[in-house]
């Protein structure tokens, strides 16, 4: 059996709003297997970015956990201190963010901030020998000239080449896991598959497990083996990718997997989707949160909120349509 | 470029910038964001226009829509070249061409309502009366089916996809023969995406309107455009009909831009890469653009720039190795 890197139950996230206290993120529970990838996909404002926050532990202040647990191999995340934390973060729990532009230091060369992370990861070290490591990461995450690109800026650089740098730091130490929020969304399409085949050609190598969040459904099957669709800050399917992408069963994510464009639709007609917007997170459906834009809404939808149930070949599912078994 | 009546015809258009670099003793640079750029905007269809960042996209859509000056060449606009317009011809182009920015979220102003945005091109062109107007504004409100109770509303009271809609309402206010749409769906959620495709769509059948179509998203313009060019670092390097883009790509670019299109399949494979990076439009490289990318790369693609050439009934290429 395989080791479970991660495990998140019943996390929920609360933040501060003009109107009193939103629930941004609801009862999410899942499970990080050695090695696994796990996409989360989901629209804007599903949550699925303050899921991969409090993971890390920087949820920003007007937010806060309101309640479950973390637990990262065998350490509950939330009841470490600051000082731990910070030493497990970028270390063996790293991340990625969307915008490489804006998440380099533009006043720093990028060989100074990843030197300053890999002094930090393993003190003592020497300054030739921090040289040397982010130069042999440099190359391992495809720069083809480091030793000159040490000195560059980031503004210098592309939009590509620097997120290539962003995952040369968070791969500066070996992490257990990897979350990637959006990697690939600001990049153009050809940069984009260059990304997604380094992450993946680093995941092989190293061995680590990555949590890739994304928007973008053909990405996320390219990458994960597992996947967690959100919804409102709820988790409304867990599916491993396969059958997922064969048959999805709730009605969202058939919505997100029609409204996937492709390159042999019938260009005269309308092409499907989802009808409406996604609600108002101060506003919350008191049923289901899908249930105003769902085509097989019925009254029982409108009434009460689905609960998640296990079904038989191991999917889980928050929608009424499937309520029957009820897990814990 | 055929016989078909053109709305717009573009010719040879560059344009450059002036960068300055460092303080003090500084160098001057020239970046040329276009060119040569010959393309034909033909009435009745959506021209689509790809390419990755910086290639010159959006800089097209500047000049088209009278924001840039080009260095040189001429945009004729029903035989006119619209560099020469008088204030009066200019005021009367900006009503015919309408503009659609990517970014819903910046685009609108934040003091203003709903229904001041949309009353403006009204006041700036002195058409109709305050009864007119507010009968035209419900017809747009109504055109991108919003709610009409959204229009005593101001812009952060509303999501990026309504926006979005009020972006095109305020673009149809004026009854427009072109809308150039930059980037409209890339800031939008896939759901939403979605509709405001088929809101485009549906617009142009019911009110007979061409779209000047530019994004990086070759399954939107796959799905909306008509005709498809291809740009590369400041050129056209292919341009035809969507099915000769799309089934039957020629320049050694569209064949490795179509496959690295994320597309959902049945089964896992790789995606297939473009090698490198886009070189900076500062110093482009020597000869076609495109060579150090290129797996076909012979002498001449370093030494000479190919030219655009009919291949086929208007599908042109710019490649060495592409013949008749």
């Amino acid at each position: 059996m395989t080791k479970t890197i991660l495990e998140v139950n019943n996390l929920s996230v609360d933040f501060n709003g003009q109107n009193g206290l939103v629930n941004v993120v609801k009862d999410i529970s899942f499970k990080v297997e050695a090695g696994e990838c796990l996409g989360i996909i989901g629209e804007s404002g599903c949550g699925k970015t303050i899921t991969s926050l409090a993971i890390m532990q920087l949820i920003p202040p007007s937010g806060r956990i309101a309640s479950g647990e973390i637990i990262f191999e065998d350490l509950k995340l939330r009841e470490l201190g600051q000082k731990r934390m910070e030493s497990l973060r970028g270390s063996k729990l790293a991340m990625i963010f969307q915008n490489p532009m804006s998440s380099l230091n533009p006043c720093f060369t990028i060989g100074k901030q990843l030197v300053d992370v890999a002094k930090r990861h393993s003190s003592g070290v020497s300054k030739q020998k921090a040289h040397n490591i982010v130069i042999s990461r440099l190359r391992a995450v495809g720069f083809s000239d480091p030793e000159s690109r040490f000195y560059s800026y980031p503004f210098e650089l592309s939009g590509g080449l620097c997120q290539r740098a962003m995952i040369a730091m968070a791969l500066l130490s070996t992490p257990r896991l990897l979350i990637a929020d959006e990697p690939t969304t600001a990049l153009d399409v050809s940069i984009q598959a260059q990304i997604l085949d380094l992450i993946k050609e680093l995941q092989d190598k190293l061995n680590f497990s990555l949590i890739f969040v994304s928007h973008d459904l053909a990405a996320v099957q390219h990458m994960a083996s597992n996947i967690l669709v959100m919804y409102a800050g709820n988790m409304v399917e867990y599916a491993s990718a396969e059958t997922f992408f064969k048959e999805p069963k709730h009605p969202y994510s058939k919505g997100l997997l029609n409204s996937c464009l492709s390159l042999n639709i019938d260009r005269n007609k309308p092409i499907s989707g989802i009808n409406g917007e996604p609600p108002d997170l101060f506003n919350k459906p008191k049923g289901c949160p899908f249930e105003p834009r769902c085509t097989m809404a019925q009254a029982l939808c409108c009434a009460e909120k689905p609960a998640l149930v296990m079904l038989e070949d191991g999917r889980m599912i928050a929608c009424h349509l499937f309520g029957s078994k009820g897990v814990d | 470029m055929g016989p078909a009546e053109s709305i717009l015809e573009i010719t040879d258009i560059i344009k450059e910038y002036i960068i300055t670099k460092g303080f003090g003793n500084y160098k001057k640079q020239v970046l040329k964001a276009l060119n040569s750029v010959t393309l034909t905007l033909p009435t009745k269809t959506t021209l689509g226009c790809v390419g990755e960042s910086g290639c010159g996209k959006s800089t097209l859509a500047k000049i088209i829509t009278l924001l840039e000056k080009p260095t040189s060449g001429t945009v004729k606009f029903r035989g006119k070249d619209i560099n020469s317009f008088n204030r009066k011809e200019k005021k009367q182009y900006r009503k015919e061409v309408q503009l659609v920015l990517q970014d819903p979220y910046s685009s609108l102003p934040e003091n203003m309502n709903i229904d001041t945005v949309l009353n403006e091109p009204f006041l700036i062109h002195g058409i109709g009366t305050r009864v007119t107007r507010r009968e035209k504004i419900k017809e747009l409100l109504a055109y991108v089916k919003l709610n009409e109770n959204i229009r005593y509303n101001y812009p952060n009271q509303l999501s990026g996809g309504q926006r979005q809609r009020v972006n095109i309402a305020r673009a149809l206010a004026l009854t427009p023969s072109l809308i150039v749409c930059d980037e409209p769906v890339s800031s939008l959620d896939v759901s939403i995406q979605n509709q405001i495709l088929n809101l485009l769509k549906e617009l142009q059948s019911t009110l007979n309107v061409n779209y000047f179509f530019i994004s990086h998203d070759l399954r939107v313009v796959h799905y909306i455009c008509e005709r498809v060019a291809v740009m590369y670092l400041g050129r056209i390097v292919e341009h035809g009909s969507s099915e000769d883009i799309f089934q039957h790509p020629l320049h050694p670019y569209t064949q490795a831009l179509l496959p690295s299109i994320p597309l959902l399949k049945n089964k896992k494979e790789h995606l297939s890469r473009l090698k490198g990076e886009v070189p900076s439009p500062i110093d482009t490289p020597h000869g076609c653009a495109f060579h150090p990318r290129c797996n076909f790369t012979k002498d001449i693609c370093r030494e000479e720039v190919p030219p655009l050439i009919e291949v086929k009934n208007s599908h042109w290429v710019a490649c060495h190795f592409v013949r008749r």
